[in-house]
């Protein structure tokens, strides 16, 4: 499956639209990564509202998405967590430790990168 | 056994052929007693003779489901209506009565057949005596469930304060079921509202114990992942203890003392600034 | 359909498993938010498969108890077992560079929650969630 990674000024716009295999969610980081780097991106957003489920790996997958954009010197919004998604994630034990901006919509998403970048 | 059946098959006549002038004494004896004053003449008498021929088919067939509806909807309109349940009781225990002495005056040369016919007709009246108390005891406990359903639903009220902004005064003591329900309602709310910060007042919550505190816990994390804040506001003091004592780590929450302060933090964090307009 | 065994060995069966067992608690007639719960319980539970015993099973079935209707499954494996089950029920205990929290994770969403492990020949945990 081929995730489009679509660029708007600055950011990144990275839309999920069904689950992925953990293979497709590690080649979606190298591509999301490697597109920072070629194209200099201040922010990424991921939208994650098609989402039905979250697991530990794909957190996980999230939360190395987001430190290694840091270290790119660019900035990641999970935006449009379910709110079933959002409670069995925080039951499943995702600490804060989680460090993953999360934002309502992509709206909002692009709102924080603003303020970030102010 | 086919003894029992005779003097079964004798009652129930008895008691069809007698309808009349028992029912008629019942009603007499009710009204000296002032018993269930709520209802007309006309409908007591139907709802008295409805009373009688129920308890009459399960005395003929055995089969006690007719008691068991009609007694269901008695509690049922009692409690509507308000008729006290000993009321309602005693009625009941007036025809018993009534239908007793009616069968010693029938039986009074004839003690053996007097002591069998009482065999029978005991069975039968305590059973149906004993499914009056449970249906209005059921009946009782739905009336409660509704009410703390009700009280539920009114004690979680999730209130939009302005643009993306929510407040919840939680108000008393929240066990694991109102947690849950708070959780999912306030959660819902965030989405509906786009809310991005949320004041959670704990002013009006007795008790903060290990089970609430990781429900708070639980709601603020799951807010934030959304893309919500929270405030908390309104610990006591006392609860404050308790929560430092218990070891549960609050730290990572935003909290203000009153609602007040709450709110003025919700307005910074929005970008707000209020002022008098003479300013 | 209230019994349905899946051969798990590789990720795609991660998102098969996920699928049947959310087809089946739809039927059983789970809310959004257990469905939710218990979907994620058993992708963790299916990943431990994959990750630390390389293949298994799982066993999804409707259950039954005093009227109440439930969902109860069962992951197997004959990989290497697991030494000590108390260390690897501590929250953030990992020995493949995860979270550490599949396993408390998945006791936490669910209801019921049983492990039984034999070193060297397997690892078995069975999981249960009940319609309140
Ligand atoms: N089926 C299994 N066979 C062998 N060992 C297992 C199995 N399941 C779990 N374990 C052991 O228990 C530990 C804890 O499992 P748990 O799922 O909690 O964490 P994890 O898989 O390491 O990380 P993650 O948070 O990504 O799930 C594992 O690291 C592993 O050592
Ligand atoms: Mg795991």
């Amino acid at each position: 499956m081929i995730i489009p990674i679509l660029k708007i000024g600055d950011v990144l716009i990275v839309t999920l639209q069904s689950e992925l295999t953990d293979r497709e969610v590690e080649e979606l980081s190298h591509d999301i990564l490697d597109k920072i780097n070629k194209v200099g991106a201040e922010g990424v957003i991921i939208d994650i509202t098609a989402l039905k489920v979250v697991d530990s790996f794909m957190a996980r997958s999230l939360n190395s998405i987001a430190s290694a954009a840091t270290l790119l010197g660019s900035e990641v919004v999970v935006v449009g967590i379910q709110p079933a998604v959002a409670l069995t994630l925080v039951e499943l034990g995702l600490r804060v430790s989680w460090g993953v901006k999360t934002a309502l919509n992509l709206e909002k998403g692009l709102e924080i990168l603003k303020k970030e970048r102010a | 056994m086919v003894e029992q059946r005779s003097i079964t098959r004798e009652l129930v006549l008895l008691f069809e052929e007698h309808e009349k002038e028992l029912i008629d004494l019942w009603m007499t004896k009710m009204k000296q007693l002032k018993l269930i004053k709520g209802l007309s003449d006309d409908e007591r008498e139907q709802e008295f003779r409805n009373i009688y021929r129920a308890s009459l088919s399960a005395f003929k067939t055995g089969d006690y489901s007719e008691v068991e509806n009609y007694t269901s909807k008695i509690a049922k309109r009692g409690a509507l209506q308000g008729i006290p349940v000993d009321e309602i009781l005693l009625s009941f225990l007036k025809l018993r009565d009534v239908r007793l002495r009616k069968l010693f005056i029938t039986y009074q040369g004839d003690l053996a057949k007097l002591l069998e016919a009482l065999d029978c007709f005991e069975k039968v009246s305590n059973r149906i005596f004993s499914i009056f108390v449970l249906a209005l005891i059921r009946e009782r406990e739905e009336t409660i469930h509704e009410q703390q359903r009700a009280l539920l639903e009114l004690s979680t009220p999730v209130l939009q304060l302005r643009d993306e902004a929510l407040v919840v005064p939680l108000i008393g003591v929240i066990d694991s079921e109102r947690a849950s329900r708070i959780v999912e309602e306030l959660l819902q709310r965030i989405v509906e509202t786009q809310a991005s910060v949320v004041v959670m007042d704990m002013t009006g919550v007795p008790i903060i114990d290990t089970a609430v505190a990781n429900h708070i816990l639980k709601t603020v994390q799951a807010s934030k992942l959304l893309g919500a804040e929270t405030i908390l506001t309104g610990i006591s003091p006392a609860n404050a203890q308790t929560i430092v004592t218990l070891g549960i780590d609050l730290s990572m929450i935003r909290t203000r003392s009153t609602l007040r302060e709450g709110i003025k933090l919700m307005h910074t964090m929005l970008g707000l600034e209020i002022r008098r307009r003479d300013e | 359909m209230d019994e349905q065994m899946i051969e798990v060995k590789n990720d795609t069966d991660i998102i098969r498993v996920r699928r049947i067992v959310r087809e089946m608690a739809v039927e059983i007639g789970f809310g959004e938010l257990d469905q939710t719960r218990i979907i994620t319980a058993i992708s963790e539970l299916t990943r431990n498969i994959i990750v630390h015993a390389s293949s298994g099973k799982v066993l999804i079935k409707e259950v039954q108890k005093t009227g109440k209707r439930g969902i109860e499954i069962t992951c197997a494996d004959e990989g290497p077992g697991i030494v000590d089950i108390e260390l690897a029920l501590k929250d953030g205990y990992t020995t493949s560079g995860g979270l550490g929290i599949g396993m408390t994770g998945a006791r936490r969403l669910m209801d019921e929650f049983k492990v039984e492990s034999v070193v060297g020949s397997g690892t078995t945990v069975i999981v249960k969630k009940w319609m309140k």
